[in-house]
């Protein structure tokens, strides 16, 4: 991913779970204690405002760590 | 309240690893349990979607004592002061977690990954018919409780029964948190006509709820207003879910765009989108809309329930005739007790007497149809959680030492001070701690004056339009 959308991908992040860059990559949906069912919708909805894209259901599932949601925008998505 | 024989071979309880539970053997799990708490004691139960939690929250009606039932992931000090203030006789929690100072206290049993513990010599005992405390918000764990009976569990449980016509084929999947009153009425009302839980901690967000549902042929699912906003965005009419016949909605006033467009949905997919409405301090449900005017009365909170009964009435107290707007009166068996906020008050008789004032203010139409239009007790319900304004607003006076107003919509808490050196992002993320919600929940506006009316009053609807 180049470093504009990597940076906008980090901030929609830290943003939404209000953590440190830092810690994004041991984040995990249902476990981290700021990643819950509000924030994940929240989550998604912010990267498709920022993105300009429209999830399919199955990749709403499969973001669970914020490595997963890098690779899905690539490869899903092409945001590279 | 719950007959085990009747329904001995019906499957009670499965869970997503395959394990299930008949009646039958989830009585003699709860006998198992039981037999070690004393008539008329207080139980604390430490709650998630697990068959332990269950088990614990069942084994008082065997005893004939009382339960708490709190989140097991409230913030410590929660658990502790709430501790401090009721000192029960016994808690029930997972295995894995702590709560400063049980150590020191005698383990007297363990099953399902929970263990009993007493805390609290016993006390003098609590009303036999005193069956279950629910705190007045599940998500802040207020240590204000609502009291409610035997008598209140069983009248709601076979209301909802009869107007949701369950029976004991259907297999709910358990989308609400057990210490939360609609997702207790969703298990109590299943229980009562021998049907099968389908008890899971996972989410709607994840899929592994969804596979379950699909696996288990789950027949119906319940929500909070936010609840059907995430399943129109994770796209909910694409699953394939043909054994799924019924959505429930209450905990707050859905969007009537929604209302339409999942009641549409809903009969495009040959399934039912039921609106509902009720309160903790009515065990939980007081009123739903027929299915057959479920497009015709949307933006409804329907009519009472089965053996319940809805008026309105002015300030003083006189029946308010059709269109008028007064406050929403409820009468029925499901009434609780009153609140605690004490043990002592734990011993109060039923205060209610089938009677509740409900708070929200609310108008009849022609055909006997009721519409809240506002409320008069100020609180707002966020994805699903009652957040008491009072409280906020003394809260953050305590912390700040400065004056703060709170005011907003549901899903939306607004924040105004007048004090500039409030670092607003600060302020909204310990209220977001306090209250145990997203910030994105909160708004912190900081403003010149505070609206004030000629006699000091301050002018609320002045501020939501700032």
């Amino acid at each position: 991913m180049n470093k504009i959308n990597q940076e906008k991908y980090d901030r929609v992040f830290c943003s939404v779970f209000n953590v440190q860059k830092k810690d994004l990559k041991d984040m995990r949906l249902k476990v981290s204690e700021q990643w819950d069912s509000v924030s994940h919708i929240l989550l998604i909805s912010s990267l498709e405002e920022e993105f300009g894209i429209d999830f399919l259901s199955d990749d709403i599932f499969d973001i669970k760590t914020y490595d997963l949601g890098l690779q899905i925008l690539q490869e899903h998505y092409g945001i590279n | 309240m719950f007959d085990y024989q009747q329904f001995k071979s019906n499957i009670a309880v499965q869970i997503p690893t395959g394990e299930r539970w008949s009646y039958a053997a989830l009585q003699e799990c709860v006998n198992n349990l039981s037999q070690f708490l004393k008539c008329g004691s207080l139980l604390v139960v430490l709650c998630d979607n697990t068959i332990g939690s269950l088990i614990g929250y069942l084994s008082v009606f065997e005893s004939k004592s009382t339960v708490l039932l709190l989140n097991r992931y409230l913030a410590k000090e929660s658990i502790n002061n709430i501790l401090t203030i009721y000192k029960p006789e016994y808690i029930w929690l997972p295995e894995e977690q702590e709560v400063n100072g049980l150590e020191l206290h005698q383990h007297l049993y363990s099953a399902h990954n929970y263990k009993l513990i007493q805390i609290n010599s016993c006390q003098q005992p609590l009303p036999p018919e005193l069956r279950v405390l629910l705190s007045t918000s599940g998500s802040t764990g207020a240590p204000k409780l609502v009291r409610i009976s035997e008598n209140n569990l069983k009248s709601n449980a076979t209301s909802i029964a009869k107007y949701l016509k369950l029976t004991e084929l259907e297999r709910p999947i358990t989308s609400l948190p057990m210490h939360y009153s609609f997702g207790l009425s969703v298990i109590n009302s299943h229980l009562s006509v021998g049907a099968t839980l389908l008890l899971t901690n996972y989410s709607y967000v994840q899929r592994e709820f969804w596979s379950f549902a699909s696996e288990e042929k789950a027949t119906s699912f319940s929500g909070v207003p936010y609840t059907y906003e995430i399943l129109k965005k994770i796209k909910f009419w694409n699953f394939n879910l043909p054994h799924l016949h019924t959505l429930t909605q209450a905990g707050g006033k859905l969007k009537v765009e929604l209302i339409r467009e999942y009641t549409e949905q809903a009969a495009l997919h040959n399934k039912n989108f039921v609106v509902m409405y009720g309160q903790t301090e009515a065990t939980a449900r007081i009123s739903y809309v027929p299915q057959e005017h479920a497009l015709t009365k949307a933006g409804s909170i329907g009519i009472a329930i089965p053996d319940g009964r809805l008026e309105v009435v002015d300030s003083d107290g006189a029946v308010l005739p059709a269109n008028k707007i007064g406050e929403l009166l409820y009468y029925g068996d499901n009434v609780c007790w009153g609140y605690a906020e004490s043990r002592e008050d734990l011993l109060l008789p039923d205060v209610n007497h089938g009677r509740l004032e409900t708070g929200d203010m609310a108008y009849m139409d022609e055909d006997g149809f009721f519409y809240i239009v506002g409320r008069k007790k100020r609180f707002l319900k966020i994805f699903g959680n009652r957040i008491g304004l009072d409280y906020t607003e003394a809260w953050l006076q305590n912390k700040y030492e400065t004056e703060f107003i709170c005011s907003g919509t549901d899903d939306l808490l607004c924040v105004y001070t007048t004090s500039a050196d409030i670092n607003i992002q600060e302020c909204r993320q310990s209220l977001a701690a306090m209250l145990n919600l997203h910030p994105s929940a909160i708004s912190v506006k900081i403003i010149k004056t505070l609206p004030r009316s000629d006699t000091g009053k301050i002018l609320y609807h002045i501020l939501d339009s700032l």
